[in-house]
């Protein structure tokens, strides 16, 4: 009689432990998960996720990317000849006329009162 | 009228002591200790400030058109962090694929330009201060769309104000990325008549 018991109440001491066990495991789950997404929110690296919803690129931006040309890397060694450099500077154009081709970034007048359709102070009338 | 003047200033004395304290590495401690009382005070100042900075009109408007401008705020917040990416992206192939490689090349031909160097310290600096100055934009942006413009609609127009001021900072950065790249294309040009 005294053995069944015995057994019943390790039964009920391993489940006990396997339900600490549950939870432990999902509180650390949870800290770790907050941890990892204060990281992710302060070093800013959540500003140039693009994986976010409502952040993902546009189809156009997928097809200009894929066609991108070979990558160029100017090598570390190795003589240094006129037409080196005249290669160097090419390359380095392609990349120059790139970053030109972006308009006025971070436009100032984006945020406008006019663009926000917020009347001006120093027009209205007094 | 003239809560509004004062606010202005308070922002730009706040917006030029950060600047200062953030290129500050240089500075002793106890400039720097003044230099961060300012901006405490000006930061102060610009809060105290705040309060009806904006005429009844632009508060009505503000009201009315909240949902708008919000929508338009995340659609900036948006094609911001594609400039960003990039943008950020072509400077770090110009440093990592260009700029450094050319450097270590020279240094090995015995070719050394102190001006190259120099360029590539300013280019490393600024493409970080560029980094720094966009998430320090994009946190105020993102807390000005978090903020209840129908309810307050002043402190909504106040915050407007200093995420305007961090974006002109970003602009200046684009801009002296760009006249970085400029001068070490004129720098390489220099060289084709010592190789």
């Amino acid at each position: 009689m005294e053995t069944k018991k015995n057994e019943k109440k390790k039964m009920t001491h391993g489940g006990r432990n396997l339900v600490i066990l549950g939870i432990a495991s999902t509180l650390i789950a949870l800290i770790t998960t907050g941890v990892s997404l204060v990281v992710y929110h302060n070093s800013g690296d959540i500003y140039l996720d693009r994986s976010r919803p409502g952040y993902l690129p546009d189809e156009e931006e997928i097809e200009e990317e894929g066609e991108k040309e070979e990558e160029y890397i100017f090598e570390k060694t190795g003589k240094l000849t006129a037409a080196i450099i005249e290669e160097y500077l090419e390359k380095m154009q392609v990349e120059v006329r790139a970053i030109d081709a972006y308009e006025k970034p971070f436009d100032e007048n984006v945020l406008s009162d006019e663009r926000l359709g917020i009347p001006n102070a120093e027009t209205e009338q007094p | 009228m003239r809560k509004k003047g004062l606010t202005f200033y308070c922002t730009i004395l706040l917006t030029f002591c950060q600047d200062l304290l953030r290129k500050s590495r240089l500075l002793g401690v106890g400039l720097k200790v003044q230099i961060a009382f300012f901006a405490l005070l000006a930061s102060l100042g610009g809060r105290f400030c705040a309060v009806q900075a904006i005429s009844p009109n632009q508060s009505a408007a503000i009201v009315e058109h909240c949902d708008t401008i919000k929508d338009e705020l995340k659609k900036v917040q948006k094609e911001d962090a594609r400039v960003r990416v990039y943008l950020g992206g072509y400077y770090e192939t110009i440093l990592t694929k260009f700029i450094t490689p050319l450097n270590v090349r020279l240094v090995e031909n015995n070719l050394s330009s102190a001006g190259l160097v120099e360029n590539q310290n300013n280019f490393a600096g600024t493409k970080t201060l560029f980094a720094n100055d966009f998430i320090a934009y994009q946190q105020g942006l993102e807390e000005l769309v978090g903020l209840d413009c129908r309810q307050e609609p002043e402190k909504f127009y106040d915050k407007l104000t200093t995420v305007r001021q961090k974006r002109k900072i970003m602009v200046q950065d684009v801009l002296k990325m760009r006249n970085l790249i400029s001068e070490h294309v004129r720098l390489v040009e220099g060289l084709r008549g010592k190789v």
